[in-house]
């Protein structure tokens, strides 16, 4: 089958089928903890959270194969790994900020209050690490779009 | 102690739209497959908006038979007298 030659690159369809299928997914289960449809540390929210990876993992699977139908996949190059490489360095800042932040709340917030009842739940600690790395991965993939589409 | 000053960042240009014209008149696929690269970062480069590593600059002055600096070269900088430009280029 002829595949028509398209401006934007098969890593290009494949960078924003990646941030918006995680913008989607993971924005409905922030909107349910926003709304208070799921709380933050319950079982609920766990499973929201597994749902949400397969969710997403099935949708860019999805699109990656339209991606596949509509441009020729085609091997990584110079410039797919310079935007990797840059895209990674800046996903990396925002999930050493969180996985910092986390170590804050969970090391100096019960000292601070001087109670132990004032140290969260694993659970909670574990869905905040999971939002930051999604916040991680947001921000590697919109990185990816930016420089495809603006330059390296 | 005093850090040096960063240089301004070099504005490079290239002619590789141009070249593929001349002659053997080649595609952006053609060029791409000859040095390695994918079809859009021909565009990319060609646009300008990639420069490339230089290694994949000397392979594309090799399948034009050019010298590199008759692919990639320096814009020259409006605010920068020419004076100017040559002994900073030879001072570094």
């Amino acid at each position: 089958m002829a595949q028509k030659e398209s401006i934007v690159s098969f890593r290009e369809h494949s960078a924003w089928a990646a941030l918006l299928t995680t913008a989607v997914v993971y924005g409905i289960f922030v909107f349910g903890l926003a709304r208070g449809w799921v709380g933050l540390g319950s079982t609920a929210a766990t499973r929201w959270l597994v749902e949400a990876m397969v969710l997403q993992t099935i949708a860019v699977i999805a699109i990656s194969i339209v991606a596949t139908i509509r441009t020729r996949p085609e091997a990584k190059d110079e410039r797919d790994r310079a935007i990797d490489l840059k895209a990674a360095r800046a996903a990396y800042i925002v999930l050493g900020a969180c996985v910092v932040m986390a170590s804050i709340v969970l090391i100096w917030a019960p000292a601070a209050t001087g109670s132990s009842l004032a140290r969260p739940e694993p659970a909670v600690v574990g869905q905040l690490l999971l939002l930051g790395f999604v916040a991680s991965e947001l921000v590697r993939f919109g990185t990816q779009v930016l420089l495809y589409r603006r330059g390296v | 102690m005093g850090s040096r000053p960063k240089p301004a960042p070099l504005r490079i240009a290239n002619r590789v739209r141009s070249l593929r014209f001349q002659g053997r008149e080649l595609s952006q696929v053609e060029v791409a497959e000859a040095v390695g690269v994918t079809r859009q970062t021909i565009l990319a480069i060609e646009k300008g908006k990639y420069t490339p590593t230089l290694e994949v600059a000397f392979r594309l002055a090799r399948l034009f038979d050019v010298p590199l600096d008759e692919v990639f070269f320096c814009e020259p900088d409006p605010d920068d007298p020419p004076h100017d430009r040559r002994s900073r280029a030879l001072t570094g």
